[in-house]
């Protein structure tokens, strides 16, 4: 080898050194960026996101568009249904109503931040498990697979729903209906005549649930009492007591500066503090008394509470799982929106005197389990109530409403929950093997006091 | 350029470019998406780290230390008098704590917002309201000041602690500024093993209400994957009902009579518990299956307190 091709060889393999340092460098650099903004415990997450965000918004953007070509240009008139949905039956109008009820929280969104919002914070922060990753407030969670699939779908079907039904405002170019499409829905479903006997049973049990509702509301005000003296009155009093519990307010602050600094202060601040929770009680107290109740309006308004109440409890007796459905929800005075809550009456205490007239099925499930204190087991009670209408057939599939609100919705969602039918759900991840006897006890009291 | 030179000045470079290679290698650790999110997984320095059994070992071995009181407000020295002969702990902050959380329901704090004797009346019989006044009256003789507190919890922080296992309870949820979660649940889990260890019934009772609730901040025990259940509205009321069960074992089961914090709650709940103790109400109320899964709760925690 002669000396020139040595030296060309020398400094050609020098150049490659250069390039491959200031590469090695830059990745270097690179990776130190990265990694400052994951110890900074703010960006690694947004930064996933970011991706995660592009290619979910389009795809969103994308599916909407072609679910619905018409979209913001598409006018009904007020109670007129587009042709396409004139000839649903009775029972598809129904589903269309359960599916309506269940996108409630998408529409909420929808209508607080647009259209264009990102979707993805429709959906609830999962559950934390130990040694997963947290987020700080207000930062997105990625979403699991199946979570971004049921995501997809739903913001399908629910804004498919919101164009079918919904009654656009032609002149300000809005995309957001005027109306509420449940209430549209419920319109159509009475205006329309069924042609099956599960059709006719369930809107039959629909009649018994508002009649039972009206009978409902008409006793509580009549427990409420009538006011014995003037409206003059009780607004003034309204009014100091507002201005006692702005006065509270103010010392809770100032004893929030003093409480470590000054002592005697602070301990006088926390007593005036009481002394004004008391005087707001007090005139709570007075509001309340000085209501008298007509027990001749009581008693009557009673009789006709019990007949409606009667009749639908007789409902429950129904192997038809919407029948079921209605009933129990109407009992309950549930928020159906909140389809993982059915299965529990919240009987507040200040409803006390209300609640002695109704007896909701979770209660006759619980006394007959023989069991002390309904409240510990609320959520086993909503399990078995929600399993007992899987078994008399409610859709409780991958892609049913209930299965889509543990999913997504929730206090926490539940990524589990995602393509799975709610029975697995349960079964393999939500209830521990050993609380599962507890949960089957109550689903066979179900069986056992309604089934047939 | 000879050709021993260039084989000289070629091995050196080689051995340059190799080290050079290597300290690149060594430094920098993230190369993956998945390496850069263990690496945000990692508490920051010094900041409630999950510590090894040994580190829990060291922190609630309690090593006393003296305490020099002569600058302390003449109130805080009277609030340590009054605690003399100590009961429960070595440590005045921890026997403070214990006192007033053992009789949280004579405190007047308590009674002032919650009317504990007029409750009582309203709801049961009156031997039982005579037998509550009896056992805080005792209580209050023993502990007239500690008892009269009108802000415990910040009073009592007054008071110095002279062993690890205080001086982490004192610093109480410092770290909970909910843009940390991280930390915050570290924190919170480093507290539960030194209460756990701490046998310490008044302690266990308030990591009972404390540690479990902080839904936001996301489970601080793989309390999920012991009992194979993702609903941590149950997780919590079974950590709940552990952590009580556990706490009857310690300090003769005061926190479990019938006037003991959490069985009062009870009693709050539903008037037919009032007057049981908690094991009665326990047996009453929690279902079969619960039960089994209290009792998993109880035996992990107990392996986490050897």
């Amino acid at each position: 080898m002669n000396q020139k091709l040595l030296s060309y060889m020398f400094y050609g393999f020098l150049l490659v050194v250069v390039i491959l340092a200031v590469f090695l460098l830059n990745y270097q650099i690179q990776q130190n960026k990265h990694r400052t903004e994951a110890k900074s415990g703010a960006n690694l997450v947004s930064h996933v996101g970011d991706d995660f965000r592009d290619v979910d918004s389009h795809a969103v953007k994308q599916n909407i568009i072609n679910v619905a070509p018409r979209e913001m240009d598409f006018v009904v008139a007020d109670g007129e249904a587009p042709t396409t949905v004139l000839t649903l039956s009775y029972l598809e109008i129904y589903q269309q109503l359960q599916t309506a009820k269940a996108c409630h929280p998408f529409y909420d969104f929808w209508r607080r931040n647009g259209l264009a919002a990102d979707s993805r914070k429709i959906v609830r922060p999962p559950v934390k498990l130990y040694g997963t990753a947290v987020y700080p407030p207000g930062e997105q969670v990625p979403l699991s697979a199946g979570q971004t699939a049921a995501l997809t779908d739903w913001v399908k079907r629910c804004y498919g729903l919101w164009l079918d039904y919904g009654v656009f405002n032609q002149s300000d170019n809005q995309s957001i209906p005027i109306n509420d499409i449940s209430e549209t829905l419920t319109k159509k479903l009475l205006a329309t005549v069924p042609q099956s006997k599960k059709g006719r049973a369930i809107k039959q049990t629909r009649q018994l649930a508002a009649q039972w509702q009206r009978s409902f509301a008409q006793l509580e005000t009549t427990l409420e009492g009538e006011d014995s003296i003037n409206q003059a009155e009780i607004d003034a009093v309204h009014d100091e007591v507002e201005k006692l519990k702005q006065l509270r307010e103010d010392l809770r602050l100032q004893w929030m500066d003093v409480r470590y600094s000054d002592e005697s202060l602070a301990k006088s601040l926390l007593q005036q503090r009481n002394d004004l929770r008391q005087q707001i009680h007090q005139y709570e107290v007075e509001l309340e008394s000085q209501k008298v109740l007509n027990q001749d309006a009581l008693n009557q308004v009673l009789a006709g509470y019990q007949i409606q109440d009667q009749k639908l409890n007789q409902a429950l007796y129904s192997d038809v799982a919407e029948v079921f459905y209605e009933a129990l929800t109407t009992l309950e005075n549930q928020q159906v929106y909140w389809l993982s809550l059915i299965g529990f009456a919240n009987h507040s205490i200040t409803t006390q005197a209300l609640n002695q007239y109704r007896i909701t099925p979770d209660q006759l499930v619980y006394e007959a389990s023989g069991w002390q204190n309904r409240w510990l087991h609320s959520s086993d009670l909503r399990y078995a109530a929600q399993w007992y209408l899987c078994d008399l057939g409610m859709d409780c599939g991958p892609q049913s409403p209930i299965v889509m609100h543990y999913c997504l919705l929730g206090f926490s969602s539940s990524p589990r929950a995602c393509g799975q039918n709610l029975q697995s759900f349960f079964y393999n991840d939500l209830i521990s093997p050993n609380r599962l006897q507890d949960v089957l006890q109550f689903k066979n009291h179900y069986q056992e006091l309604f089934g047939e | 350029m000879n050709k021993r030179r260039f084989h000289s000045l070629f091995l050196l470079l080689l051995a340059f470019v190799l080290l050079v290679l290597l300290a690149i290698y060594l430094i920098t650790e993230p190369r993956t998406s998945d390496s850069l999110k263990a690496l945000y997984d990692q508490p920051e320095e010094g900041q409630g780290m999950v510590m090894p059994d040994s580190d829990v070992d060291k922190m609630t071995s309690a090593e006393i230390e003296v305490m020099d009181d002569s600058l302390l407000p003449e109130e805080t020295k009277a609030w340590i008098d009054e605690l003399q002969p100590h009961q429960y702990h070595p440590d005045p902050f921890i026997e403070a704590k214990t006192v007033t959380g053992l009789y949280v329901m004579c405190t007047d704090e308590v009674n002032n917002i919650l009317s504990i004797e007029k409750q009582l009346a309203e709801r049961t019989q009156v031997s039982l309201v005579n037998d509550y006044i009896k056992y805080c009256t005792e209580a209050k003789r023993r502990y007239p000041k500690l008892l009269s507190l009108f802000d415990t919890q910040n009073q009592l922080r007054e008071i110095p602690s002279t062993s690890d296992l205080g001086q982490l309870i004192k610093q109480g949820y410092t770290n909970d500024d909910p843009n940390y979660p991280q930390i915050y649940r570290m924190s919170a889990t480093k507290k539960i093993h030194a209460v756990i260890k701490s046998q310490n019934a008044a302690l266990l009772v308030e990591q009972s209400w404390v540690a479990f609730q902080q839904f936001q901040y996301g489970e601080i025990l793989p309390v999920s994957t012991w009992l194979n259940s993702q609903d941590m509205g149950y997780n919590n009321k079974v950590s709940w009902y552990a952590l009580i069960k556990m706490s009857c074992r310690y300090q003769q089961g005061v926190s479990c009579e019938p006037f003991g914090a959490s069985t009062l709650i009870m009693c709050a709940d539903d008037t037919s518990d009032c007057g049981l103790d908690f094991e009665t109400i326990y047996q009453r109320e929690v279902m079969p299956g619960m039960q089994k899964d209290v009792g998993i709760l109880i035996s992990h925690f107990d392996q986490l307190g050897r």
